[in-house]
């Protein structure tokens, strides 16, 4: 009888350590892809953030008269004018969002860059926000109308992962998407203000 | 079950290993991409701070050859001024040291700026005081009032002044605005609220050095044949086909009236007159510098614009016209309003246009009308160009809110003159940032 019971005994403690040792897996692999995840969604924002900067801050970069720089100013989509390349030519720049053609419900949408007549190249997908704020010299709202106005522009965006992954709780929700957040309130060109 | 156990903790261990690896790994990656983006933040605020302190340095006249090394955030910089002809260029190279993805390195930033010195075409409006400068004819005193730029002033081109602007209600400025001192400003209408599209900068001061005439003096004496006229008026009649009626002296021609080709008389682009005055009208093609000089008489050195000054190529509406004319008078530049022989009023009224397409500059004067305080109503001065002063005026006079005197004026600055000039035309002896390249 005693060997039964130590049977059973030994059944009902080797299932705990194999319940508690399989949480411990499924726990860390969870992790672990949360892990990847963000450091996915880090390294396409870092990635994004230093194109965006290296172009912006060459905005009306050999434009003779820079109060002409910037072509189309709004929320999600900027067109400027810069020798980008440093060529001796005046290249056309856009920076602009799409939605994603995989996207379905979701509103996820894709940062594409252009250079003159060039087919646009993605720079970073499942985006989130890519919003754009004109500022004057003086930090407040530019009237976009009026380009001149425009000195400083604050970018943000907000990227995520492309999957849902746990560790992400959000609300009422179990798993969820990384989100990697950047804004740049003061990312201005030296050629736009050097006029004068 | 003690083999099965073995092998189940030994498996569990393994896989924890690996995890704990994996986590490691990108968390060792997650933090090496900050680190990077914060490197290369760094080393690219170290070059922006090395270019910033060379180009003030160029600003500030330290303008020859120079080399220096420092360090911003404990990044190193070193930076190089060099000339090139009247050009500065200032590069500024940072490097910190970053350990990476890669292994070990070095990450580089590079500014470059150019900097020129101010060529004073690219002003739509130049003034060195803004105070009444109207030298009559036969007086070189001035009235000195303060001259304000009040509601329904607009400006469409860069505007600057050495000393303080006068401003009262909404005046309009299209591009930036500067000078030394913040403006006085003025309930006008019970509103004051000027618009700056372009923005405005105090502290600014823009010399015009004396040196400028004895340059073009220079440059016209070394013409072949010389084009320095000595003790006489000039007046000059441009036709559209590149000739000039050339009147000496200006009302009679007894000593020279004939037309020739521009090029006849000047090889270099510029013609100046010492000790007398230029009149001048008509339609030019190609690109002339009039230059009059006082000389050693006081009340010359003034430039007459008899009638409507246009370019063969209309630039207004062809930006790529190569026709350029600058008009440089020592003392005054005149909007003639009485016919210089017989003293009669030239027949103008409230809708006539006087069309000038030109850069004019007045060294010791300013741009005005000839008595435009007390003659009849004549419409309205077109200048497509630019006008540097040495203080401001009125081209007419208002009473009552209405023209009763002498002209309105619009001034419209030629954008060809931002990177080109008439030849020779007027310099500051200060430099302007014209580039700023950033990696």
């Amino acid at each position: 009888m005693s060997v039964v019971l130590d049977l059973i005994g030994s059944l009902v403690v080797a299932a705990a350590v194999i319940l508690f040792g399989l949480r411990l897996n499924s726990n860390i692999s969870d992790h672990l892809q949360a892990s990847v995840a963000t450091l996915n969604v880090q390294e396409g924002l870092v990635d994004a953030v230093r194109s965006i900067e290296v172009d912006f801050r060459k905005i009306g970069y050999g434009v003779v008269d820079p109060k002409t720089a910037i072509t189309i100013s709004e929320p999600g989509r900027i067109c400027f004018k810069a020798d980008i390349d440093r060529n001796g030519t005046i290249d056309d720049v856009s920076w602009f969002l799409v939605q994603s053609p995989t996207a379905g419900g979701d509103t996820a949408k894709y940062l594409y860059r252009q250079v003159n007549s060039t087919s646009p190249l993605l720079v970073v997908t499942d985006v989130r926000e890519f919003s754009l704020r004109y500022l004057k010299e003086d930090g407040t709202p530019a009237d976009t109308t009026v380009k001149s106005q425009i000195w400083i522009v604050e970018t943000t965006m907000r990227v995520k992962s492309p999957y849902k992954v746990a560790d992400q709780v959000k609300g009422n929700e179990v798993m969820s998407e990384v989100e990697g957040f950047w804004r740049q309130t003061r990312l201005a060109s030296r050629n736009l203000k050097r006029h004068g | 079950m003690g083999k099965a156990s073995i092998i189940y903790v030994v498996g569990l261990g393994v896989l924890l290993i690996y995890y704990v690896f994996a986590i490691s790994d990108t968390s060792t990656r997650s933090m090496t991409n900050s680190m990077e983006y914060h490197t290369r933040t760094m080393a690219h605020n170290a070059a922006v701070a090395g270019a910033n302190i060379g180009t003030h340095k160029v600003l500030m006249g330290a303008d020859s050859t120079l080399t220096f090394s420092s360090s911003f955030g404990g990044v190193p910089f070193n930076v190089a001024i060099d000339s090139v002809g009247a050009t500065r260029v200032v590069t500024a190279v940072s490097s910190a040291p970053y350990e990476g993805k890669l292994g070990y390195g070095i990450i580089r930033d590079t500014v470059i700026a150019t900097l020129q010195r101010i060529v004073l075409s690219r002003y739509a409006y130049f003034s060195g005081q803004e105070a009444n400068g109207y030298m009559s004819p036969t007086s070189n005193s001035t009235s000195g009032g303060s001259m304000w730029k009040v509601t329904g002033d607009s400006m469409f081109g860069y505007a600057h002044t050495n000393t303080r602007w006068n401003l009262g209600g909404r005046p309009y400025f299209d591009s930036k605005v500067t000078a030394f001192n913040p403006p006085n400003t003025m309930l006008y209408g019970g509103v004051y609220d000027p618009i700056f599209n372009g923005g405005t900068q105090w502290g600014i001061t823009v010399n015009r050095p004396q040196a400028n005439l004895t340059r073009l003096e220079s440059i016209a004496s070394a013409s072949s044949p010389p084009a320095l006229v000595t003790g006489e008026d000039v007046a000059l009649t441009f036709i559209a086909d590149g000739t000039v009626q050339v009147k000496i002296p200006a009302l009679t021609g007894t000593i020279r009236d004939e037309t020739v080709p521009i090029s006849s008389i000047t090889s270099n682009g510029i013609i100046a007159v010492k000790g007398g005055d230029i009149r001048v009208k008509g339609t030019y093609a190609g690109q002339v510098t009039l230059t009059a000089l006082s000389g050693a008489s006081p009340q010359k050195g003034n430039i007459w614009i008899d009638g409507d000054i246009r370019a063969a190529t209309n630039p207004r509406g062809n930006p790529s016209s190569n026709d350029m004319l600058g008009l440089v008078a020592e003392r005054m530049a005149y909007v003639t309003t009485k016919d210089p022989v017989t003293g009669t009023l030239y027949p103008r009224n409230a809708s006539s246009v006087l069309t000038i397409q030109a850069a004019i500059y007045a060294h010791n004067g300013v741009f005005g009308v000839e008595d435009y305080d007390s003659v009849p109503v004549s419409g309205r001065i077109d200048l497509f160009g630019g006008v540097t002063m040495n203080a401001s005026t009125s081209t007419g006079k208002i009473s009552g809110g209405v023209l009763s005197n002498g002209f309105l004026k619009s001034i419209r600055h030629d954008p060809r003159f931002l990177t080109a000039a008439p030849p020779g035309y007027p310099v500051s002896d200060k430099f302007l940032l014209v580039s700023w390249w950033e990696n």
